[in-house]
């Protein structure tokens, strides 16, 4: 090989890294201006299952707290624990997680899958119809019966405490020949 | 002048009044079924002989994760509550069919409160 020709394969080389980035970088920009142009079903369907996620995980945080907050009273009550925010709290070690104290008394409860948490999508949308109408059709009866079965028994406890919600502010009617689950 | 025969009979009806009467004593109490702002109760027994057709309560315990509870009174009104509380769950377990039941409720429907009496005073649902 010449001395002349290293320049030239070494140019040629840089060439075509800088021609394949500049593809890489103009496809990329291409596609997330096309993603955002329009959103496909699927990323649509994403962001409902996120936004389900998202309500499952404030759930999840709100009961786990009630519960650390029922299960502190009684230790407060008999001077076993201090108020939260006391400095004997505060130099504790580190509390278990809301979750944890959900999690440990009810080993039944598991995640639920991609399936599950459309279903509850599904089945919420169900509710709201009914609420809507102030009382369950039959279709929509028996669809949001099929769904309440396969969700995991913290989505059921989920939406039943939905639906107690919209009975006590009195936007559906309860009838015993027409109960959901 | 009454035949013997006749009071046989009279002696027989007068035990089997007796012993009916006998059947039924007891203290008893009446609770239709309440509902009011963030609680709601009744008795299931009375409940359940009430001469409307709107009354009715219900408990759902499911796998010990959960539980709801609806009652509805004489005019309609509803309440519901649904609880994931260990605590609470035990409680509901323990309706029965004789059952006096009272809750309470914050305003996200959650349970705060599950009361079960059984007791002999309640009475048990008339089929």
């Amino acid at each position: 090989m010449s001395s002349r020709s290293i320049p030239i394969a070494l140019y040629a080389a840089a060439a075509a890294v800088a021609l394949l980035l500049g593809l890489a970088l103009g496809g990329g920009a291409l596609f997330v201006r096309a993603a955002s142009r329009s959103k496909s079903p699927e990323i649509e369907r994403l962001g409902q299952l996120q936004q389900t996620l998202e309500k499952q995980g404030q759930l999840l945080e709100r009961l786990g707290r009630e519960r650390a907050e029922r299960e502190r009273r009684p230790l407060e009550a008999a001077g076993v624990a201090e108020p939260l925010g006391s400095p004997a709290v505060a130099e504790a070690p580190a509390a278990p997680s809301p979750l944890s104290a959900i999690e440990a008394p009810t080993p039944a409860v598991a995640e639920p899958s991609i399936e599950q948490l459309e279903l509850e999508q599904a089945s919420r949308e169900l509710l709201e119809a009914a609420v809507k109408e102030g009382a369950w059709r039959d279709s929509e009866l028996l669809q949001f019966s099929k769904h309440f079965r396969r969700l995991t028994r913290l989505q059921q406890a989920g939406l039943a405490q939905s639906l107690s919600l919209a009975i006590n502010e009195r936007k559906i009617r309860v009838d015993p020949r027409r109960m959901p689950f | 002048m009454l035949s013997s025969k006749k009071k046989l009979w009279l002696a027989m009806a007068t035990a089997v009044l007796a012993v009916s009467g006998l059947a039924h004593a007891g203290y008893k109490q009446d609770s239709q079924a309440f509902v009011g702002p963030g609680f709601a109760g009744g008795a299931l027994g009375s409940i359940r002989s009430s001469s409307d057709t709107l009354q009715f309560a219900d408990v759902i315990v499911r796998d010990n994760t959960w539980a709801w509870l609806v009652v509805v009174d004489a005019n309609g009104e509803a309440a519901s509550c649904t609880t994931t509380d260990a605590n609470l769950i035990i409680a509901a377990s323990a309706v029965s069919p004789g059952s006096y039941i009272y809750f309470e409720f914050d305003k996200h429907g959650e349970c705060s409160s599950i009361e079960v009496r059984n007791n002999s005073y309640h009475t048990t649902p008339v089929l």
